[in-house]
């Protein structure tokens, strides 16, 4: 799968009963497989913008992946060639056993069974995680979870990846692995990080920064 | 350890706990089944022995009934041995993942058993955060007195049923990002071996006991 452009134009986000918008009104574009870094401080709004970009939350703004604008007309593409990795992989791991997991995407996307488990093995091991394929997910540590969650995204191959603080309980030589990865892939990605974690810049040091702050409209 | 099949898990398990229930003698009949299995898959026994004596403590509360329904109170007890100990010594060799791949080749409607999978995931999800809160507690002073331990036990359950909602609301936006239509990637059992040949066997002939009068 290719890059898909990403587009974010004039969005800010309101939850009921805030008295402001979290983000504040941001724009931004990224081309397609280039890599954009999310910054700004707690609460700024970074992973409501990522739940905007997948649609689960709606607002005001215009988004739009590759051709596609982010509209409950286009969500079934939207999420087809979008993955979000959650800052919390607890919540994106959704089978006993991490290959399994690993391969629920790939099997829905119409794989055989064999395709998706050897696809899933195939993703595992890039990561380097090939070890904890027969391992239940309970028994995980939150690291190990949460390149499990990683790789549960690429399987996929999905042409946008959003990442919500993807290292931030991964040990030095799992985060060189993942960096490793993500900087090798073909699609776009767009990195939630906090300002002062190097992570990003390791493997994207071109990478553009976006500022997401809170404030009122 | 030398794990069977799941297939054959399932089976023999499932016999004894049907067994179980018919009487006290066969209930012990499966209990000693069960007990044949326990070494035949390389469980160790005490621990199994542990796990069924934790089971059947508040079974055995139906004693303080026997001076009204004498011996009944003893056969309801058995049976109910019987039972738990089936469930306890599947769970021990069969992982979820391998009984749920069996039960949806066995026929069980495809959303049906990616609910229990997922459900079986996130079981072990909420406990870990019972746990959490529970330290949480336990670290901030909470438990120490009758009054403290109530007001405890009420802060875990106001914090723990939005948690339980949230999680539930997570889940289904994650279905719905990771592409979910109904299919699970279940593995392969492998082929059946000696161990599970012999259990087999254990399991009709507790089936045998159960069906001849």
């Amino acid at each position: 799968m290719t890059g898909l452009a990403l587009i974010v134009n004039r969005v800010r986000h309101r939850y009921p009963g805030r008295y402001e918008d979290t983000p504040a009104e941001v724009s931004f574009s990224l081309p397609a497989s280039a890599v954009g870094v999310l910054v700004g401080s707690n609460g700024a709004g970074k992973t409501t913008l990522l739940m905007r970009i997948v649609g689960l939350l709606e607002g005001p703004g215009e988004i739009r992946v590759g051709e596609w604008l982010v509209s409950p007309l286009h969500l079934e593409q939207v999420r087809r060639h979008v993955g979000l990795v959650w800052q919390d992989p607890d919540d994106s791991l959704l089978l006993p056993t991490v290959l399994e997991d690993v391969a629920l995407g790939p099997v829905n996307d119409g794989l055989s069974r064999r395709e998706a488990l050897d696809v899933a093995a195939m993703w595992l091991d890039r990561l380097g995680i090939a070890h904890l394929a027969d391992r239940e997910v309970a028994t995980l540590s939150r690291g190990e979870k949460q390149v499990v969650a990683l790789a549960g995204v690429l399987a996929r191959g999905p042409g946008l990846v959003l990442l919500d603080e993807p290292a931030s309980s991964l040990d030095p030589a799992a985060r060189a692995r993942v960096a490793e990865v993500l900087g090798s892939l073909p699609a776009t990605r767009l990195v939630v990080s906090h300002g002062d974690d190097d992570f990003a810049r390791a493997w994207a040091p071109d990478a553009r920064v976006i500022e997401v702050r809170a404030g009122r409209g | 350890m030398r794990r069977p099949h799941p297939g054959v898990a399932l089976a023999v398990c499932g016999c004894a706990a049907l067994v179980g229930t018919i009487g006290p003698l066969h209930a012990v009949a499966a209990l000693a089944v069960l007990a044949a299995c326990t070494v035949l898959w390389g469980l160790r026994p005490a621990r199994v022995l542990r796990r069924v004596s934790v089971a059947a403590f508040p079974l055995s509360g139906f004693l303080v009934f026997a001076p009204w329904v004498g011996g009944h109170a003893l056969d309801l007890v058995a049976r109910g041995i019987a039972v738990t100990s089936a469930c306890l010594v599947l769970g021990a060799v069969a992982s979820w993942a391998s009984l749920l791949a069996l039960l949806e080749r066995l026929g069980l409607p495809g959303p049906l058993v990616a609910y229990l999978a997922i459900l079986a995931r996130h079981a072990g999800t909420v406990r870990d955060e019972v746990l959490r809160m529970h330290r949480a507690l336990v670290l901030r002073g909470g438990y120490r007195t009758w009054r403290n331990r109530v007001r405890s036990w009420r802060i875990l359950l106001v914090r723990l049923v939005p948690q339980v909602i949230l999680r539930a609301d997570r889940v289904a936006d994650v279905l719905e990002l990771r592409g979910f239509r109904g299919c699970l990637p279940g593995g392969s059992a492998g082929p059946l071996t000696a161990v599970d040949v012999a259990s087999a066997g254990l399991g009709l002939v507790l089936l045998a006991l159960g069906v001849v009068p």
